[in-house]
């Protein structure tokens, strides 16, 4: 960041922001108003790969998903002057991102559907059906990352389930804000979110109960913990 | 308490939306449910399968995003400083066309607010159709030249406290030619008509001026010119950002190329 130099009015007031590593969102954002760049920085650092993350969900595709994150950051920098502290900045941000995501996904829809010539699947494309009750299911899931198995999870969930549920579950919104950002009444959001759940539960109920995935979920959330801190 | 109300209360307590006499009431009812009690336990399993598959963007995300909020910057940087210009990929062109168009429109009703006069003396139907047809920049630069060529002269008019009214004289072949001088009663608030030579008197020395009639007093002639001198110096300060856009564009082109080059060769 900072490579390509900025024009006059968005230059950063070096010296005159401080640390902004301790301040909060809202401080930030507010600093970014004022024209402080470090702040905007800070910003996309805390926020680049929870957008990235929660866009890849919903879309699937990654350079996708990177290009919308650019453009929630984007406009969040270029429309800084129309946040109000009347609502916490994630959910300001968080709606600017499902409100990309929601255009795109429309765009892709209107779009006409590319046909395969080929009807054999992929190799590499392994179906989520239940196992009979008496496989073993990690016979089926041999060979196969575990986040790459979640997202393919997750990208059955119908998009208007799928949404409150990972503001819920991944970035744990409350039902308040999760109703900001989609617009949705409080009992829709409570009711889709419960149907998504009850709906990834079945998609991966093999996973839930299998002793192997259980503990590569445990080493990876050491990792993670490590990495943390 | 029957299974599908403890699910749901399972999915409030969850969301920490459940009330403290509705937890003891669910606690009882796991104690003797395995079903409920493996749901509750499921939502706390995909929780975390969820958090593991947290994808991390590309190592030059914050990069790529600079060059891209660059790009929008002078593009909105562009959009501001000519807004007569239609901004490229812009589905509400024909909106800010209309806006520009209400802005030109405005300042030759001003313009021309100027020689109409007060009470309604002249309809606009009065107007010198070769001015009235010509378009609103042109009126504008009419608008200018009255402002800024004013060349005193003494022409015999009659005396103070009198008006006096002579045809215009026109060159052959020049229709945007409008010779004028105004008589009128000092302090009078009405002015000549359009189209039509009257001289300024009032115990000074008359002045000529040329351009468009209607021009009541020495006040609005200076607005006019006032008017025009503004004008310039907007046309001059769009040049100035004009030059610096280019200038930001050609070193951020020149440096991003620079960067390409170098991401190409890793």
């Amino acid at each position: 960041m900072g490579l390509i130099r900025m024009k006059d009015e968005f230059r950063d007031l070096q010296g005159a922001v401080g640390p902004v590593a301790d301040l909060r969102d809202e401080d930030l954002i507010a600093q970014v108003q004022q024209g402080h760049k470090k702040a905007y920085d800070e910003i996309v650092r805390r926020y680049k790969g929870r957008l990235y993350s929660f866009i890849l969900r919903m879309v699937a595709d990654p350079v996708e998903a990177e290009e919308l994150a650019q453009d929630t950051l984007i406009r969040a920098y270029i429309h800084a002057d129309k946040y109000r502290e009347i609502a916490k900045f994630s959910t300001w941000l968080f709606t600017i991102a499902t409100n990309l995501v929601r255009n795109r996904v429309r765009r892709i829809k209107r779009q006409p559907r590319m046909l395969s010539l080929d009807p054999a699947p992929a190799d590499d494309e392994i179906p989520l059906d239940p196992p009979a009750p008496d496989s073993d299911p990690t016979r089926s899931l041999e060979g196969r990352e575990l986040g790459r198995i979640i997202a393919e999870a997750t990208s059955q969930i119908p998009e208007k389930y799928r949404v409150p549920f990972l503001l819920r579950e991944v970035e744990e919104l409350t039902y308040e804000e999760i109703q900001q950002v989609t617009g949705l009444k409080l009992g829709t959001v409570r009711s889709r979110i419960n149907r998504a759940r009850t709906r990834f539960r079945k998609l991966v109920k093999p996973l839930l109960r299998n002793e192997s995935i259980l503990a590569e979920l445990e080493a990876l959330e050491a990792r993670m913990d490590e990495e943390r801190n | 308490m029957f299974c599908n109300k403890a699910r749901n209360w399972i999915n409030l307590e969850r969301d920490g939306m459940l009330p403290a006499d509705k937890l003891i009431a669910l606690e009882k009812h796991l104690d003797s449910c395995a079903e409920c009690r493996a749901y509750r336990e499921d939502l706390a399993t995909m929780n975390r399968l969820l958090g593991a598959a947290d994808a991390e963007p590309p190592a030059n995300f914050e990069w790529k995003l600079q060059l891209r909020l660059n790009r929008a910057l002078r593009q909105a940087a562009d959009d501001g400083a000519t807004p007569w210009v239609a901004p490229r990929n812009d589905s509400l062109r024909w909106l800010r066309g209309f806006g520009a168009a209400a802005v030109v429109g405005l300042a030759a009703s001003i313009a021309l607010a100027v020689f109409v006069l007060p009470g309604g003396g002249v309809a606009p139907a009065s107007l010198d159709p070769a001015v009235a047809s010509l378009p609103s920049t042109s009126a504008e630069r009419a608008v200018a030249v009255a402002g800024e060529t004013r060349s005193p002269s003494v022409k015999g008019g009659p005396a103070a406290g009198t008006a006096s009214i002579s045809p215009v004289n026109r060159s052959a072949g020049d229709p945007d030619r409008r010779t004028l001088s105004l008589f009128t009663r000092p302090g009078s608030s009405r002015g000549g008509l359009l189209g039509r030579q009257v001289s300024v008197s009032g115990g000074s020395a008359p002045t000529r001026y040329q351009g468009m009639a209607g021009i009541h007093n020495r006040a609005d002639l200076e607005m006019i010119s006032r008017l025009s001198r503004e004008n310039s110096l907007l046309r001059a300060e769009i040049s100035r950002l004009r030059l610096i856009v280019g200038q930001e564009e050609a070193l951020n082109d020149s440096t991003n190329s620079a960067l390409l080059e170098s991401v190409g060769n890793e």
